[in-house]
């Protein structure tokens, strides 16, 4: 069809010559209705084919280009007392969006409201670990704090040492450090902390036969509670009972609990 | 006239943001902790409450402008919209796969890895969030109408 197509003419009204002549794809038209008043109109597309045959579509359409009129102040069937405020816009303006600075209305009250919630909590309030019974019970004072060593002890190892302590070891050697008399030795004040190769090889592998805490003697198997651990995940329960329930032994790094580790594997070792 | 304001929205974002902040000093402030403590919660609560309604009110300033005028709006469909959401078609598959594929590894190997998981999820849904907001605000048609403030639609 379209083939056969030579060009569409496009007419307005009672047009003679059409106003506008499209000879090839695509047939697109803008048409201005504010050229034309208001009212009825009526748009006609003649198709002329190659053959002088025409073919004919006519669409009637209304145009209406007056400006829309707004009343601000005043709502139909509604009761008014006293003076009122009117205010009209016309010719599809509504009220013009107020122009805010930036800096004034954006930038300023972010940095003034975020810069109170840090300067509180910086400046007024105190940390609240350190001052907090609760923690300094279960983790000896575990915030980041210096060793007898005077290495820093990391909050966040002493943390998660502290969740695979609870979750792995607690059971035995309880949650505040003190074993349980003549059957697990404590961790508290346990001295046998200070060699990083034995609490090491200690949680990794286990432990069987005599050992002596602060005059003691306890003759209990330990299993290998942390055969499954990782060398980070050993790092972190060592560095948690060396340091918590007011022990002060140090960290323990991973590479420390990873050279000792592959030392234990070696044969003959 | 009705006006769309995007200055509500902001300040929401910005409460929420101050929200957060204050959740995280607050937990820093605490030191080591197994889980987040009470407070925290209930600070990013609010914070996630406030982050919400800011971006519902920032999004519908950018789909209807700051002043809503009557009348229809015809898609202002272009190249530019048609290739953001093609890429955005593609993130989406590539995300639904990575996500399907961190599942089945996890289940494979016994070392699930939520967190992965999680973000791929995120990203999946954010992926779809832009797409559908590129779609309204490039391909479909929409018509704003006056309401008398007296009407019994009640906003």
């Amino acid at each position: 069809m379209a083939a056969d197509l030579d060009r569409l003419e496009v007419f307005v009204d009672d047009e003679q010559a059409p106003r506008r002549i499209l000879d090839a794809p695509p047939f697109d038209l803008r048409l201005d209705t504010t050229e034309l008043p208001d009212g009825n109109h009526t748009l006609r597309v003649v198709g002329v084919r190659k053959d002088g045959r025409r073919i004919a579509r006519t669409i009637q359409f209304r145009v209406d280009n007056a400006p829309p009129l707004c009343v601000e102040g005043l709502e139909e069937n509604v009761v008014v007392q006293g003076e009122v405020d009117l205010t009209f816009h016309a010719g599809g303006e509504g009220p013009a969006a107020p122009k805010r600075s930036v800096i004034g209305w954006y930038l300023a009250p972010s940095v003034v409201v975020l810069g109170m919630v840090w300067g509180f909590f910086a400046l007024v309030a105190p940390p609240f670990g350190a001052a907090s019974p609760s923690m300094a019970g279960q983790t000896g004072g575990a915030t980041a704090r210096g060793s007898a060593s005077g290495v820093q002890v990391s909050s966040q190892t002493m943390s998660k040492g502290k969740s695979l302590f609870d979750t792995n070891c607690a059971t035995c050697h309880q949650q505040t450090g003190k074993g349980i008399p003549g059957a697990f030795p404590p961790l508290a004040g346990n001295e046998n902390l200070k060699s990083v190769d034995l609490i090491v090889e200690t949680i990794h592998s286990g432990h069987s036969g005599k050992i002596t805490v602060e005059g003691r003697t306890f003759n209990s198997a330990m299993p290998a509670i942390g055969a499954g651990f990782s060398s980070k995940q050993i790092a972190a329960v060592a560095t948690y009972i060396r340091n918590a329930w007011g022990n002060h032994f140090g960290p323990v790094s991973e590479k420390q609990a990873s050279e000792t580790l592959s030392k234990a594997a070696q044969p003959g070792q | 006239m009705f006006r769309n304001d995007p200055l509500v929205p902001f300040y929401a974002l910005l409460a929420s943001a101050a929200a957060f902040l204050a959740a995280w000093l607050y937990g820093r402030n605490l030191g080591p902790q197994p889980a987040l403590s009470v407070g925290q919660i209930g600070l990013m609560s609010f914070g996630m409450l406030l982050l919400l309604y800011g971006v519902i009110g920032l999004a519908s300033v950018w789909f209807e402008g700051r002043e809503l005028r009557p009348g229809r709006r015809l898609p202002r469909q272009g190249t530019a919209p048609l290739i953001v959401g093609l890429l955005l078609c593609v993130a989406d598959v590539v995300l639904a796969g990575a996500f399907v594929r961190l599942v089945i590894h996890g289940l494979t190997t016994q070392t699930p890895s939520p967190r992965a998981e999680g973000v791929a999820t995120g990203a999946l849904f954010l992926c779809t969030a832009a797409l559908l907001a590129v779609y309204k605000k490039y391909f479909v048609s929409d018509e704003v109408t006056t309401d008398d403030l007296g009407s019994e639609v009640p906003w």
